[in-house]
């Protein structure tokens, strides 16, 4: 399956957008960039690698661009599980983000229920020919817990040779019991 | 608020009938018209949700496989209009479900995983005597019919104190169906704030009825064929029980809470019962006594898995209200469960005897993708959900993958389970669709019709 | 100023849509369908690639009606993302040598395309083609591929070891520690 790779899932959007479209979106996305609360969501989902939204005036060519008769919204992301997970816990989650993003496409039938709006996506979806990771096996939460983990170690590590074998072993369990939830 | 049409499901699906004894027969569907007649009557006895007057002695309910709709000749539209999930059957779901190396169909029980597995025939008995002469009086009906074959048989039998053989009590948390009319257990419904519940749509689990996005789930057609019904998975789980009992010792050993307790943390409840987070010291059978107890639990305050580890067994399979998002995450992806171990005991101490033994897995639920595979493939065999890294189910999952496989015990210092060995192997399984009498009913007259 | 959304931490998301060669998108398709994934992949070439993809776009999708006017690409499109670490102009330098013929063999049926020969003229033809993000989410932005991958390494090694080291005493844990991560 040319969306899959190991742990890691794509998908490619590519829906037309509406007249009034553009706009709403130019401040939709100021929002997402400078609203810290309204990237917080994506976060706690915690399945998601890296996601882009792009807004699509021209699609470019030799000269100043080809313009199409409406803009196009693309969305390109990478994440953990698989597409039906993703979907509905988007439209579970944050259904209002989905509704204010992809509200100004035409046909999409709303974030709820489910069932229409993974039609809906299904239909402007493009399944990619070549996908790559270049850590397939690995999920989004064991790589942030792996930072947490390294950094944790090597301050462990700075002082460790120093003491004394009881101290030491202290040292190691204190170290074990802030990570345990990244281990 | 709907009500449940009780007397057009089929019994099982509502209620988990308590009788100790289990009878399967699979059968194989060889001339439809036959079989169109043969159903007819069986429908005439299949138990229904509706209430009883007195509980019976023995039940009968029937499900069919995608292989056996198709074996009834139902039209193309109507077959197709199934989940796909359902079309291919579990054997092809393997990559999903993780089911690898001796789990994979390839090893299963002939003839699970192959086209032949058309009817699963469920006889619930109260005795051996009962389910003796039910299993002969159909039996019989089969013969009489003709165009059926018995390809298979299976026997489901209660352990004492309502245990499984790694020895734990088991089935205390089913979920509340709204429109049931059954009572209500604190903790088993959708979590709410502050320790209280709310039932869960009936869509959620039964076809035909409202769900969580009160919509009604996408479902076969025609409506006559799918209001009602539901859909079974059922799964023979083989469990090495002195594989496990070492693997416990083993960890046991260097554990500061002793035997029962790390036993009680992979699991979630200690092994009468008791919920671990009601009583994190002892088990309590009190607790385990009162229904209005023994399932009325939430993680809320205990976020870190201090009392309950994150990773235990019912903590993976229900999370409750620890998953962000009030529930979310959770509330539909929640099982109906109506398993039965299978095989005998393995005396305490002994040595593994070879012998068959485990539990047939069951669960019910409007849709097997969302439900049964969603909790197989991303909470029992991973844990990046629960932000577990590559940490699986220490009872049920393959422990597939590079290893070492471990669980964390959250503490002050952490203790770590491991290194994990699987302990349940798959011997087979099959999705089957549970119709509700006017589904029956449907099937009867679409086989006749030739 | 829009240029700068294409960047979360440290991580860049590129979006390039060039056109392709009329008649020649099925050709393409299918070399990038028959693409070795993994480990075998050009991208695994590319230095600082987080995740890559390639996606060929016949045309765009038409939402009925409502939408009005259907539109029609003049040529379709071969859609390219990449998530990488640092700045545009170093990877598409990498992308130009480390590619390198697999570039000429996919990007050769696209419009305009200059080849690996000129650095200057590679870099040009990528940005004339790039579309900028207008919101670019990354979990952990501030890692770079390397980084990513010690951090697994150094967790997954804590993590046999913290299970090896189970129950032993102060001194044996200190050496086996000691041993086993240096001082």
């Amino acid at each position: 399956m040319a969306n899959v790779e190991g742990k890691a899932t794509a998908i490619t959007v590519l829906t037309p957008v509406r007249r009034e479209g553009p706009l709403v979106l130019w401040a939709v996305f100021w929002a997402g960039r400078h609203i810290k609360e309204t990237l917080q969501k994506l976060e706690q989902l915690s399945f998601i690698h890296y996601a882009r939204w792009a807004v699509i005036d021209r699609f470019p060519d030799e000269g100043e661009g080809e313009k199409l008769s409406h803009e196009y919204l693309l969305f390109e992301s990478n994440f953990n599980g698989t597409w039906d997970q993703y979907i509905d816990a988007f439209s579970e989650v944050v259904p209002f983000r989905m509704k204010a993003i992809w509200g100004t496409s035409y046909g999409f039938p709303g974030p709820l229920p489910v069932e229409p709006f993974k039609d809906y996506i299904r239909r402007n979806e493009y399944v990619a020919n070549h996908y790559w990771s270049a850590y397939p096996g690995y999920t989004t939460t064991e790589i942030i817990s792996a930072g947490h983990v390294e950094a944790a170690l090597r301050e462990f590590q700075a002082h460790a040779a120093e003491l004394e074998p009881e101290d030491f072993k202290r040292a190691y369990e204190s170290m074990l019991t802030a990570i345990q939830h990244d281990l | 608020m709907t009500e449940l049409d009780l007397s057009r499901i089929q019994g099982f699906v509502v209620r988990g009938y308590r009788l100790p004894l289990a009878g399967f027969i699979f059968v194989r569907i060889d001339d439809a018209t036959r079989a169109a007649a043969w159903i007819s009557e069986i429908a005439t006895e299949v138990l229904t949700a509706a209430p009883w007057s007195r509980k019976p002695d023995s039940g009968l309910n029937v499900a069919f496989s995608y292989a056996g709709l198709a074996a009834l000749r139902l039209p193309g539209a109507t077959l197709a209009s199934f989940p796909e999930e359902f079309r291919e059957g579990m054997a092809a779901r393997a990559d999903a479900l993780g089911d690898k190396g001796e789990s994979a169909p390839a090893n299963w029980e002939r003839p699970l995983g192959t086209q032949d597995v058309h009817v699963l025939l469920m006889i619930s008995a109260a005795n051996q005597q009962a389910l003796a002469d039910h299993d002969r009086r159909i039996r019989e009906g089969i013969h009489r019919a003709g165009g059926l074959t018995v390809v298979k048989d299976q026997i489901g039998n209660a352990l004492a104190d309502n245990r499984e053989h790694f020895g734990y009590a088991d089935g205390f948390a089913q979920p509340e169906i709204e429109g049931a009319g059954l009572p209500s257990q604190p903790g088993d419904g959708a979590p709410l704030r502050e320790d209280r519940w709310r039932p869960i749509r009936a869509g959620e689990f039964i076809l035909g009825y409202p769900d969580e996005e009160n919509v009604e789930p996408r479902a076969p057609t025609p409506d006559r064929l799918a209001t009602n019904g539901t859909f079974l998975v059922y799964r023979k789980l083989h469990q090495d029980v002195a594989a496990f009992r070492a693997q416990l010792a083993r960890s046991a050993a260097l554990y500061p809470g002793g035997e029962e307790l790390l036993a009680a943390k992979i699991v979630g409840r200690w092994r009468d019962g008791t919920p671990i987070d009601l009583s994190p010291d002892r088990p309590d059978p009190a607790i385990v006594a009162d229904p209005g107890r023994n399932n009325a639990f939430s993680y809320a305050r205990d976020a870190d898995g201090l009392r309950c580890p994150i990773g235990a067994h019912v903590r993976r399979t229900n999370p409750r209200d620890s998953l962000p998002f009030e529930g979310r995450l959770v509330n539909r992806h929640r099982l109906i469960r109506r398993g039965i171990p299978y095989g005998d005991p393995l005396p305490a101490g002994a040595d593994d005897d070879g012998k068959d033994r485990g539990v047939i897995f069951m669960c019910l639920q409007a849709s097997i993708v969302r439900q049964f595979e969603f909790i197989q493939s991303q909470w029992i065999n991973r844990g990046n959900a629960f932000t577990l890294g590559e940490d699986q189910d220490v009872i049920v999952a393959p422990q597939d993958g590079p290893g070492p496989h471990k669980m964390t015990i959250p503490g002050n210092p952490p203790f770590f389970v491991g290194p994990l060995q699987r302990v349940v192997t798959v011997k087979g399984g099959e999705y089957f669709f549970v119709p509700g009498m006017n589904g029956l009913e449907f099937l009867a007259s679409a086989a006749a019709s030739e | 100023m829009s240029a700068a959304n294409n960047i979360c931490g440290q991580a860049y998301s590129l979006t390039v849509l060039t056109p392709i060669v009329d008649g020649h998108e099925i050709e393409l398709a299918d070399y990038l369908n028959r693409l070795q994934t993994g480990d075998q992949s050009p991208l695994a070439r590319v230095r600082g690639t987080h995740f890559a993809r390639w996606v060929v776009i016949d045309d765009v999708i038409f939402e009925g009606p409502e939408q009005g006017e259907r539109d029609h690409l003049q040529h379709p499109r071969l859609l390219f993302t990449s998530n990488f670490d640092g700045d545009l102009e170093p990877y598409l330098e990498a992308l130009r040598t480390d590619l390198a013929d697999s570039a000429d063999s996919i990007w050769s049926h696209c419009i305009g395309y200059p080849g690996t020969g000129d650095p200057d003229a590679f870099v040009r033809y990528f940005r004339h083609h790039q579309i900028d993000s207008s919101l670019f989410f990354a979990a952990y932005g501030d890692r770079t591929v390397e980084e990513v991958k010690r951090g697994l390494a150094a967790r997954a090694k804590l993590i046999a070891f913290a299970l090896r080291a189970q129950g032993m005493q102060a001194a044996d844990l200190k050496s086996a520690f000691l041993r086993e991560f240096g001082g």
